[in-house]
């Protein structure tokens, strides 16, 4: 007979999976989704969370705490290969395949393992991503990497490597995609031993320059819904070299929001009015007024609430497609948990959006939507979207 | 850096208590099964204490105490423990209280792992619901200690987890913009 855990008193259960050791747990989480919601929610923290991109293969390091602290060495450390298929291959510093077959999981990919481990653990980002000389770009353009405020480099790493990897995961993949899945830091700074073309980083992407030449290049990128990213490149060799190892090549700035305060984000405020019109290869406008517009945002939840809303845009583009339509909401709150999205108000809304992941039509309130996030509905009095991702 | 060994260790009692004369009481369950317990024991249980006090501050001769949430098998094994456990000093218990590396000592590790999966449950169930801190400490460390290195599976067949995993996600509410 199952000793029915989920059904003890939730102190109980709580203390009982807090005896767990790692690896346990993370066979407990694994059990249904209602047990990750429960592993989550114990908030345990890792001591050190680091990846390592190989050849093919991404190794996550989990370790538990300090090895001053340790009590038990050989539940101290986890390390898990991953890579884009299901194959994952856990072990301990030892080298025993411990904990091999013991988290099964067939439909998971090696992006689901790591969305997993961080999701459990309570991780925002990868502290440190690391890229080793073996790494190769056909893997790292399958495998869907998680935000992190440092990346570094090998020092072997040649610079054809670190050129692509900067451009790829920094500019490219971590601001420049609109799909909202990578997040957004403010500034980039490149901190690199030798001189590389920040033209050939950037490439495709359209920027200015700042300042430069003399102590490297600071630029300004933009992105069609004019948000802006500065992306500092400078040679580092005489601070940098002293100090580490390893040198590092791309770190974001503390101060950046997505960064220095990964739980918390409140925007927003009283009579909040912008503008903007572009033309470039297409037209690219909006217009915005509202009487009272704040959101409040953290990794789980986000909340928004805005008074007399009103707003227009026009957006033509050859590559992004069309995007036109009218914000009436008089009153509207919105909350966005993992896997939904619920508003309500009074919203008279009108547009029509056809854009290559995204279409949205809707007409005085009622309407319907569906892109990579998910598929939503709408009238005027409630509006319901449902994520699958 | 060598690493260290585990040193979790069991507080040792302070003093050892002077034995007073046993003072047995009736002690009913929810199922009207009615046993018999040296009140020294049924102390560990901050819900009977309370009620013991009261007997004693208001003078009234204390003959039966009514359980009614804890049915007689588990009531008897409640007492057992208790019985056990009447001389220890209660700092111990509330010292170990939510720590991760308890040591259970030899009998009580015996005693609960001996026992079926359901009736540990109901055991941990009614320690929580006397409010037996020690009790509550070593049943679920014994939990966690069952569930060492089970792989996924056996741990969904021993915690009775039917709820299969449904689509797999990639959202970690971390990595959106």
């Amino acid at each position: 007979m199952p000793i029915r855990l989920l059904s003890l008193p939730t102190k109980d259960f709580q203390y009982t999976l807090n005896c767990m050791n790692d690896g346990d747990l993370i066979a407990f989480s694994l059990c249904s989704k209602h047990s990750k919601n429960l592993t989550k929610s114990l908030n345990r923290k890792n001591w050190k969370t680091r990846a390592r991109v190989f050849e093919d293969s991404v190794q996550l390091d989990l370790i538990v705490c300090r090895y001053e602290e340790v009590q038990n060495q050989d539940e101290n450390e986890i390390y898990i290969s991953l890579d884009t298929s299901s194959r994952i291959e856990p072990y301990r510093d030892c080298g025993v395949a411990t904990e091999m077959n013991r988290w099964r999981k067939p439909e998971f990919t090696g992006t689901h393992w790591l969305a997993h481990f961080l999701s459990i653990f309570n991780e925002s980002m990868v502290p440190v991503l690391k890229i080793t000389r073996e790494c190769k770009m056909a893997f790292l353009n399958t495998f869907i990497f998680p935000k992190c405020p440092i990346l570094r480099f090998e020092r072997e790493c040649t610079n054809e490597l670190i050129e692509q990897c900067v451009s790829k995961l920094s500019a490219e993949h971590l601001w420049m995609m609109s799909n909202h899945r990578f997040y957004r830091p403010k500034s980039i700074q490149l901190n690199l031993m030798e001189r590389i073309s920040g033209d050939r980083i950037l490439k495709g992407i359209r920027y200015e320059i700042l300042d430069g030449p003399r102590y490297g290049f600071l630029y300004r990128l933009k992105r069609a819904d004019e948000k802006e990213l500065e992306v500092s490149i400078r040679l580092g060799r005489d601070v940098i070299s002293s100090k580490m190892k390893n040198y590092e090549a791309c770190e974001t700035e503390n101060k950046s929001v997505a960064c220095e305060v990964p739980g918390d984000k409140i925007d927003g405020g009283v009579i909040c009015g912008n503008s903007n019109f572009e033309i470039d290869e297409g037209i690219n406008s909006s217009a915005n007024f509202a009487i009272l517009d704040v959101s409040h945002r953290d990794h789980e939840h986000s909340k928004r609430l805005a008074v007399a809303n009103f707003g227009a845009k026009l957006n033509f583009s050859k590559n992004d497609g069309v995007d036109v339509g009218i914000d009436a909401d008089l009153v509207r709150y919105a909350y966005e948990g993992e896997n939904f999205k619920v508003g309500t108000g009074l919203s008279y809304s009108t547009g029509i959006k056809f854009q290559p992941e995204s279409v949205k039509i809707q007409v005085l309130g009622y309407g319907f939507e569906y892109d990579n996030d998910g598929f939503g509905l709408k009238i005027p009095l409630l509006d319901l979207k449902f994520k699958w991702w | 850096m060598a690493p260290k060994k585990n040193s979790a260790k069991r507080p040792q009692p302070s003093t050892p208590k002077p034995s007073a004369p046993a003072r047995i009481v009736k002690v009913q369950s929810s199922d009207g099964h009615i046993l018999q317990a040296d009140v020294r024991a049924l102390l560990l249980s901050s819900t009977l204490a309370a009620t013991i006090k009261g007997y004693d501050d208001e003078n009234k001769p204390l003959e039966k105490l009514e359980v009614n949430n804890v049915v007689g098998f588990t009531l008897k094994l409640v007492l057992e423990w208790c019985e056990k456990h009447k001389e220890d000093d209660p700092a111990i218990a509330q010292a170990e209280k939510d720590k991760k590396n308890i040591f259970i000592p030899s009998w009580d590790r015996h005693f609960l792992t001996k026992l079926p999966m359901g009736n540990l449950f109901d055991l941990i169930t009614a320690a929580y619901h006397l409010d037996i801190t020690g009790l509550i400490n070593y049943g679920c460390k014994t939990v966690a200690n069952s569930a060492k290195g089970k792989s996924t599976e056996e741990m969904r067949e021993l915690f009775g987890i039917p709820e299969p995993w449904e689509q797999p996600s990639t959202s970690t509410a971390t990595w959106d913009d």
